[in-house]
């Protein structure tokens, strides 16, 4: 995932430039030798995807645009503080699932299916960030995750495509049917995630 | 180095009688089948694109080694050997009726982002590892043919093919 830069950006700050400037007045905040390819991919991505993942302390929503020269990763690295990092256009899905901490899970073949309330998850989708915060404090059983990928440019779902996971720590889960308010999230394994992460790509001729 | 088509429903045997296994139909078995490392097959040449392959390994383990022993250090080599290794999903299997493991794993080679399914069982005092490695951007077209190859991989007793 190299190189990676860590810059001291304050995010309210970020977020204001970038909804009343757009993508160049918000870039404008970061190191002027960066914002060349960074910029580039922001101002004009073939995919953009923004994870938003709520946990018992709290929640994070980390941003990655992926372009033709390199994906560029936003990360939220907590304290007020965003991560940016490059990497090369083909490897965007390997860099989110390290920002996803993807990976085994040891309970995964005696893994239950679990009812999570729809309204949260809408709260998890709303653009408004205290009914982001407000899905956050619904959840409060240590160790678990929401996990909410919302890509726009996607190849094949004809622009837009929205993965809900659920992490117990001990096993992974993806949304599947919904029964009355709530929504089902059924057992799953990373690897059944990583194909599907992999499903979410522009298309093959556009992507360097 | 030798080359050789793998048609229709053809088999790989394994020279020293170890195993034997279904590659995919069209792919090439390429070099010499060695002790340590019997088979490489690739698939078709594609124009600037990475080749998927299957590596084939059997490695000679100490009398007391276990599964879990060997598999431990494989963990602890492939982060050092493989550019951007990270480990996706790790599983306890039973390869041919016997317990063994499969790990996923995504890295980059030759430029290459790539993914990576590794197949582990100790068998007759070796360890034998069946990898396939294929271009990312392709796994999940790859994916389920490369675990069928898996499933249809036989353990086979050297003694009694000799």
């Amino acid at each position: 995932m190299s190189p990676r830069h860590l810059l001291e950006v304050d995010p309210v700050r970020f977020e204001k430039a970038l909804a009343t400037g757009g993508a160049d007045t918000a870039l404008a905040l970061f190191p002027a030798e960066l914002c060349q390819p960074v910029g580039a991919a922001v101002r004009d991505p073939l995919l953009r995807v923004t994870a938003r993942i709520a946990e018992s302390d709290g929640g994070v929503e980390h941003r990655l645009w992926v372009a033709e020269e390199c994906a560029v990763l936003l990360l939220d690295a907590g304290e007020g503080r965003r991560e940016l990092v490059t990497v090369a256009p083909a490897l965007w899905t390997a860099a989110l699932a390290g920002v996803l901490d993807l990976g085994p899970r040891r309970g995964h073949p005696a893994a239950a299916p679990l009812a999570v309330p729809t309204a949260a998850i809408e709260d998890l989708l709303g653009e408004e960030p205290t009914a982001f915060a407000r899905a956050v404090k619904q959840f409060d059983p240590s160790g678990w995750r929401l996990i909410a990928l919302l890509a726009d440019g996607a190849a094949e779902t004809e622009g837009g495509a929205t993965l809900l996971l659920y992490d117990t720590g001990e096993a992974w889960l993806l949304a599947g049917s919904v029964r009355d308010d709530d929504t089902i999230f059924e057992p799953s394994s990373a690897s059944q995630i990583w194909r599907i992460l992999q499903r979410i790509q522009p298309s093959p001729k556009e992507q360097a | 180095m030798g080359t050789a088509m793998i048609g229709s429903n053809t088999r790989y045997h394994d020279p020293w009688g170890r195993f034997s296994l279904a590659v995919p139909e069209g792919w090439e078995v390429v070099g010499e089948p060695r002790v340590a490392l019997p088979l490489v097959a690739v698939e078709s040449q594609r124009p600037e694109a990475f080749r998927a392959n299957l590596v084939f390994t059997a490695s000679s383990l100490p009398e007391e080694m276990t599964l879990r022993d060997w598999q431990m250090g494989t963990d602890a080599l492939l982060p050092t050997t493989l550019s951007d290794y990270l480990l996706l999903d790790l599983e306890h299997v039973e390869i041919d009726g016997v317990a063994g493991i499969r790990r996923l794993y995504c890295h980059v080679a030759s430029g290459f982002a790539v993914t990576g399914e590794q197949w582990a069982v100790v068998h007759a005092g070796r360890g034998l590892a069946l990898t396939a490695t294929v271009a990312t951007v392709d796994w999940d077209d790859v994916a389920d043919a490369m675990a069928e190859c898996a499933s249809r991989l036989r353990l086979l007793d050297p003694e009694s093919t000799s």
